[in-house]
């Protein structure tokens, strides 16, 4: 029996049965973060090739219906497979030592979501093996370019599948990390002590039970549309696609944004020195956040006419007062404290900066008129490169950076780290900022080659050498995991000196999380409490 | 805030407002149909999180692992993917969800054994 009324069945596993069916709740997030990284780096080679392809006016690198397949596949990986499962594994490991659980609500659920979403991974990028090649209608696909007459062949068949598979994963998963939250957790941990991190997973878990399955619904009936009788072919039928599909879409956004919004939260109030300011208004922020997000999601059909754009407007400004109350409680963390520029804060430092230039240009495309513009132009690709790459990713790496001497114990190598942020940095920067003056230009976003008269060759050159840089930076990383494990300096339990329960358990936690007593719970800071009790005697 | 379900009746309830701010543009029916059956869809997803299960204090057996979990996330994908391939694969990933059904149901009645005593 574990401290926290946890008892299991079996003996304690070991080997390789550990790898394909551990159902503890750390082992499962794990093994989804590294498949996500695996899918992330796979998914960040086809984004080389596009750039390379794009470099220059008319070099052909590879064919116009191959480039089709890499940034469907480019865009669908990344969303489908790597942020999305990055951002909830980290739910999955963190939320139940959080809220001082022993064990996940149901970890079966969660480890069959990390199955599924394994399984349909594989079968999405397996379509490439077939003869009319992987999906190719793009991440966010359109009927009727995504039915059997305009994308034919087994291949787009899997990646619909694929797609239904790896989102069903990630709703288990989802499901797992939100009722952790609110039925797992210690005594004296009541929903207002839960950590900021906790709170961000419980918006992004709402969003995630609410708008997922409506996507698995929609690739449903697009499969039934391709094969079985037509679905969507009558009037409005495209627009009702759209709306099914966008419904999830955009919530996918935040649920690739929150849970590092989260992690930044933590990382900003522990590396500050300081309590994590306006608590409170943090969580209703993040509520409303949430809840306006899920009603935005038409915003991308402005230029069909076939929506109300008054309305999705409204609330797409509206999301300017969550975020900004988020970004305000984030910068007065900060004010006042004794910031050490240790690599996770350098991470949440570029995370808060950069993910405001997504934010700002997002205010932009919530504009009807200037939609208009610039819709499905290079401007909107570079506008949600800086709100998932420039924010999301350097949200991830912040957590990366904080929680892996947690979960491995020891520390990753710093000055490795400092040189992987600043290579980012520059890389991400010089990646998408050109993208916006492309967009605004007129250069059109899927397209596989532009007339060399159109002036856009040196911005795209730049773009691509950008990316480059991006992929040295990712290298750095892997390298900076290779050598830290490799040679292995001890982190010790709480070597940040973190302010939540998962920094009062050994690194790695036990199988059931806490040995011995949990401490006490009066705040959502429960050890920094403790240090202030001390230093106060 | 202080009940679990507090939480789900706080995001449903935004939800309903937000389809309800929505209907005064009359837009197609089923795009607030989606916001609003959102708002109801809660209602068994929090029944199936909050009340199923023993009290939060109890003791309760979990597994270290769950192969039979795995064979039926394969059986589910197999089945899947038979929809595009053909209806022998369809009935392969079919047998394949029935033994890991079967299998489940085992272990499910081991722990419900481990939890009596």
């Amino acid at each position: 029996m574990s401290p926290n009324g946890v008892a299991t069945v079996e003996r304690a596993p070991s080997g390789p049965l550990t790898w394909v069916a551990g159902a503890d709740h750390k082992v499962t997030a794990l093994r989804t973060a590294v498949v996500a990284l695996i899918f992330f780096i796979a998914s960040g080679l086809l984004a080389l090739l596009m750039r390379t392809e794009l470099a220059q006016p008319g070099l052909q690198v590879v064919s116009e219906g191959t480039y089709n397949e890499l940034f469907t596949m480019h865009g669908s990986g990344m969303i489908y497979l790597v942020v999305t499962p990055l951002a909830l594994s980290l739910g999955l490991y963190f939320v139940p030592l959080q809220v001082g659980a022993a064990e996940i609500w149901s970890p079966r659920l969660a480890l069959s979501g990390l199955w599924l979403y394994v399984l349909g991974g594989a079968l999405m990028f397996a379509g490439f093996l077939t003869d009319q090649g992987s999906g190719r209608a793009g991440w966010a696909p359109t009927v009727p370019l995504a039915s059997d007459h305009w994308t034919p062949g087994i291949g787009m068949d899997m990646w619909v599948l694929g797609v239904c598979l790896a989102v069903l994963g990630m709703f288990l998963q989802g499901l797992c990390v939100l009722a952790t939250a609110l039925r797992e957790r210690a005594p004296g941990m009541t929903l207002l002590r839960m950590p900021p991190f906790t709170w961000t997973l419980v918006a992004t878990a709402l969003m995630v039970i609410t708008s997922f399955p409506v996507l698995i619904a929609a690739m449903g009936l697009l499969e039934w549309d391709r094969h079985v009788s037509p679905v969507f072919d009558a009037s409005g039928g495209p627009a009702l696609f759209q709306h099914l599909f966008w419904f999830y879409g955009h919530p996918v956004v935040y649920v690739m944004f929150f849970p590092f919004v989260g992690a930044v939260a933590e990382v900003v109030a522990t590396f500050s020195r300081r309590r994590f300011f306006g608590y409170s208004l943090f969580v209703i922020s993040m509520l409303l956040f949430a809840a306006l997000s899920m009603s935005v999601w038409a915003h991308h059909m402005f230029t069909t006419g076939q929506v109300t754009n008054q309305y999705y407007s409204l609330t797409s400004h509206a999301l300017i007062i969550p975020a900004g109350i988020e970004y305000f409680d984030l910068i007065a963390t900060m004010i006042g404290g004794a910031i050490l520029f240790r690599t996770p804060m350098l991470f949440a430092i570029g995370f808060v900066l950069q993910f405001l230039i997504g934010g700002l240009t997002g205010i932009i495309v919530a504009s009807p008129p200037i939609d208009y513009h610039v819709h499905d132009s290079f401007f909107v690709v570079g506008h949600f490169h800086y709100t998932l790459f420039a924010g999301s990713v350097f949200g991830f790496f912040a957590a990366a950076y904080y929680w892996f001497p947690k979960v491995t114990g020891v520390t990753l190598r710093e000055g490795l780290g400092k040189l992987h942020f600043w290579l980012l940095v520059i890389g991400t920067n010089v990646t998408f900022f050109p993208m916006f003056f492309l967009g605004f230009d007129g250069m059109q976003r899927r397209i596989a080659n532009y007339p060399a008269s159109s002036g856009f060759g040196d911005l795209n050159l730049l773009s691509t050498i950008g990316a480059f840089v991006i992929a040295l930076a990712v290298l750095v990383f892997l390298i900076n995991l290779w050598v830290s494990l490799r040679h292995r300096e001890p982190a010790g339990d709480d070597p940040w000196e973190g302010q939540t329960l998962e920094w009062a358990t050994s690194s790695p936690p036990p199988r059931f999380n806490f040995r011995g007593r949990l401490p006490e719970i009066s705040s959502f800071a429960p050890l920094l409490d403790r240090r202030e009790r001390e230093a106060e005697r | 805030m202080s009940r679990p379900s507090a939480v789900l009746a706080v995001w449903g309830g935004m939800l309903a407002v937000l389809a309800l701010v929505l209907a005064l543009w009359s837009p197609p029916q089923y795009a607030w149909a989606l916001l609003a059956g959102a708002a109801i869809g809660l209602g068994p997803l929090g029944w199936v999180m909050l009340v199923p299960g023993g009290k939060p204090d109890e003791p309760r057996p979990v597994p270290d692992t769950s192969l039979p979990t795995v064979v039926l996330s394969a059986g589910i994908a197999l089945t899947a993917l038979g929809l595009a391939a053909g209806l022998w694969l369809v009935a392969i990933g079919i047998e394949i969800l029935a033994l890991g059904g079967f299998a489940l149901v085992r272990e499910l009645r081991a722990q419900r054994r481990a939890r009596r005593s």
